[in-house]
């Protein structure tokens, strides 16, 4: 009797619990659930937070009405259970059957969608490109984030800038001085009191805060946006060979960047968004925003730019619903400013700026999942077709 | 067969490792730099040398941060109402029965032009000649953010920037004076009658502006904790308690038959702008030298709500303010530091009828008490 052995076998019954319905199930109503309380939970703490909390974590401790807390699996660990799931339920375990493609072929797009998401998660990054007319980039930065910058002020466009990562700052502790070195820098950096959200202000009173030339570091609430969120350091810029100390503030909204002068070498320090770079140049040529009548509704704003890359240039007019999709980068038209801009002022005009891998795999996946549907489908009905045929008596 | 082990090997793989250990700092504190990235040709050049002024003085107030709620905390006078604030009125407040009235406080960095520069430019804006650096320093001074900084009150016909015709009949109330680098000025402007009757509340508000505690939340805190109710007291047999239009008081007195003597008790929050600084502009009130440390600390202390607290009594001329005079003054008052905020008990008329009343004053401040200090 080999049905009883195999039912014995451990790996067996493991495979048969992935491949179930009740898990694909459960795996569902939680993912339901999750996308619920995630989009209530936006409402308090922001879209950046409750994705990396809900959606982009393996577990996360829910606290209902506020004070309840349930223990929840991320929506990251659930995609990927899904996945393991439909392989194992939908590919391996179903018959196969040139007879009835139809599902193999759906379930192979679902795999696609979710394959598209985790590539999307992983690997495509976004930012924006703020431009004024007649300005050009070749950069875009990201909406959140922060890494510190060392840079030669004269340094020729093409060379290397240093980079010290945000990860690298954010765990500085209160009251701790983290020391970064380079072989390429004549001086090493003493980085204390970094903050997720700061403003320098005018030391006017006797607190016991640091002051650097009259101003000090104040630390603010974190705003649930995290865009909002302008961080801030104190920085003690060491000479290598005379031990001689430069105090400053780094902060992103500064008019000018911190620089110190060594051995007659200007060096600057900006704290800023990551950057990435694209491999072409767009320059804003026109930006035009028109709107309602007698409103401040923007009717319409679209850019004309041109694409140089190498030796051709390209004009591309981009608008709202029409991106300028180019080498995996994909320009979206998001915004203008300044929002409080009177008529004759000079304009800018943002990019959403993404390269995602998997930009156009959803497509790919919904067209596979309807392929895939509709054979099944027609399959379907001309079997019931074919069975009330041979039903129907011959007259 | 003993087998010796021989254990140089391990002991010199020790001494290396822990050497390695040793002179290795911890990785937590000392960190490589190790990413690199392209400069874009396109980068904006950058401008070596700023100082920390051009740096951040001026700098736009970034979208939904309260900017000065953060650093700065103050008590707003009833009757006043905020107005939109900006990079030059870091506070802003519109005043009188239609807002005729503006005051807004500024903070710039450096010495934006200087004291005299700015007391004759305010002059000029009433129509008044200029006048020299040494009449500015003999002007009265108040304490502003801990710092001394110039007082002026000026009449006349106002044309502020971009006026074209003058506004008759104005008052300018202007608080000068520089503070570790930045020059921070409180401004007042508005019809005479309605800044006559504001003089009161622009000393408390100018008192009350204090740094915010660095980590604080950004709230502003716009009322005294302390409520009449929640102050007790007991009232010498000869005061009645008198309605005063001014809301800062906690309560006012007729202090015994001279009508003329009034007593009043006040709270802000914060320092206050420190009690020596509070005694000396009474002093300067009433046309007298400020004290002198040895004369502060030998000031008599007696007990306000558990606190040893200085009384000082000065007498001479009085100007308060809002231009008011009263010759022969005699001005009893007791400043009591409290936490987090400041409880002033005051007392003036004419020097013989309120001298009658010191015993009252001194007794009436001792007696009061606190019922419920916080909610």
């Amino acid at each position: 009797m080999p049905e009883p052995e195999r039912q014995s076998n451990p790996f067996v019954r493991i495979f048969a619990f992935l491949a179930s319905y009740g898990v694909a199930a459960v795996i569902l109503t939680l993912l339901l659930i999750l996308t619920f309380l995630g989009t209530l939970e936006q409402v308090d703490h922001g879209l950046f937070a409750v994705q990396e909390r809900y959606f982009n974590s393996l577990f996360l401790v829910h606290y209902f009405f506020g004070i309840l807390p349930v223990p929840l699996p991320g929506a990251y660990l659930l995609m990927v259970l899904l996945f393991i799931n439909l392989v194992c339920g939908a590919i391996i375990r179903s018959p196969k059957s040139w007879r009835r493609p139809g599902m193999l072929i759906a379930h192979s797009g679902i795999l696609l969608l979710l394959l598209g998401g985790f590539v999307t998660y992983r690997y495509s990054i976004g930012g924006n490109m703020r431009l004024y007319e007649g300005e050009a980039s070749s950069e875009f930065e990201s909406y959140t984030g922060w890494v510190l910058e060392i840079v030669m002020v004269d340094t020729p466009a093409g060379s290397d800038a240093l980079v010290i990562p945000e990860s690298d700052l954010a765990d500085i502790a209160p009251g701790e001085t983290r020391t970064f070195h380079s072989d390429r820098l004549p001086f090493e950096l003493e980085i204390s009191g970094y903050g997720k959200n700061t403003s320098v202000e005018p030391m006017l009173g006797s607190h016991s805060m640091i002051a650097v030339d009259g101003f000090y570091l104040m630390t603010l609430p974190r705003d649930p946006e995290e865009e909002q969120n302008v961080a801030g350091a104190y920085v003690t810029v060491v000479e290598k060979g005379s031990g001689k100390r430069h105090e400053g503030i780094l902060w992103p909204l500064e008019a000018h960047p911190y620089t110190v002068e060594i051995d007659g070498i200007d060096w600057a320090f900006l704290l800023r968004r990551p950057r990435w770079t694209v491999p072409f140049t767009i320059v804003l040529d026109k930006f035009t925003m028109e709107k309602h009548p007698g409103t401040n509704t923007p009717k319409v704003f679209l850019s004309d730019v041109t694409k140089i890359e190498g030796k051709s240039q390209e004009q591309i007019k981009i608008e709202m619903n029409e991106p300028l999709r180019y080498k995996g980068y994909t320009f979206f038209q998001a915004s203008w400013g300044p929002q409080e801009a009177r008529p004759g002022d000079r304009l800018f005009s943002v990019f959403a700026v993404v390269r995602n891998p998997a930009d156009n795999w959803p497509l790919y996946a919904c067209i596979v999942i309807t392929g895939g549907l509709l054979i099944h489908f027609c399959q379907k009905l001309l079997l019931y077709l074919r069975r009330e045929h041979q039903r129907r008596p011959a007259l | 067969m003993r087998v010796h082990a021989n254990y140089t090997p391990a002991l010199v793989c020790l001494i290396l490792l822990t050497a390695v250990l040793v002179g290795c700092a911890d990785p937590q504190l000392r960190r490589e730099i190790t990413q690199t990235q392209t400069v874009s040709p396109h980068r904006k050049a950058i401008r070596p040398g700023a100082t920390s002024n051009e740096r951040f003085g001026l700098v736009l107030t970034p979208p939904g941060m309260p900017r000065t709620d953060s650093f700065l905390q103050w008590q707003t006078p009833e009757g006043w109402k905020a107005a939109p604030a900006s990079n030059m009125r870091l506070i802003n407040f519109r005043v009188g029965p239609r807002g005729e009235a503006e005051c807004y406080v500024t903070i710039l960095p450096g010495a934006a032009g200087g004291v005299a520069a700015n007391v004759n430019r305010w002059r000029g804006q009433l129509g008044l000649e200029p006048i020299s650096e040494s009449d500015i320093a003999k002007l009265p001074t108040l304490s502003l953010l801990g710092q001394e900084a110039v007082f002026v009150s000026l009449d006349g016909n106002f044309s502020g920037m971009g006026d074209t015709v003058p506004q008759k009949d104005y008052r300018l109330f202007g608080l000068i004076g520089e503070n570790q680098g930045h020059m921070q000025f409180v401004k007042m402007t508005g019809p005479r009658k309605i800044l006559e009757a504001e003089a009161e509340n622009f000393a408390i508000f100018c008192a009350s502006i204090a740094p915010a505690s660095p980590n604080n939340t950004g709230e502003e805190r716009t009322t005294a904790v302390l409520k009449d109710q929640e102050l007790g007291w007991s009232t010498p047999v000869s005061w009645r308690p008198v309605d005063h239009p001014s809301t800062m008081r906690l309560a006012t007195f007729a202090c015994g038959a001279d009508p003329d003597v009034e007593c009043y008790v006040t709270v802000l929050d914060g320092d206050a702008g420190g009690t020596a600084a509070n005694i000396n502009r009474w002093c300067r009130q009433l046309g007298q030298q400020p004290l002198a440390e040895d004369e502060f600390a030998a000031l008599r202390r007696v007990t306000v709500l558990g606190q040893p607290s200085p009384l000082v009594t000065v007498s001479g001329d009085y100007q308060g303010m809002g231009g008011e005079t009263q010759s022969g003054a005699l001005m009893a008052g007791v400043v009591c530091v409290l936490p987090e905020q400041v409880l002033f008990v005051k007392m003036i008329g004419p020097q013989a009828a309120a001298r009658a009343q010191i015993d009252n004053f001194v007794a009436f401040a001792e007696s009061l008490q606190m019922r419920h200090f916080h909610e």
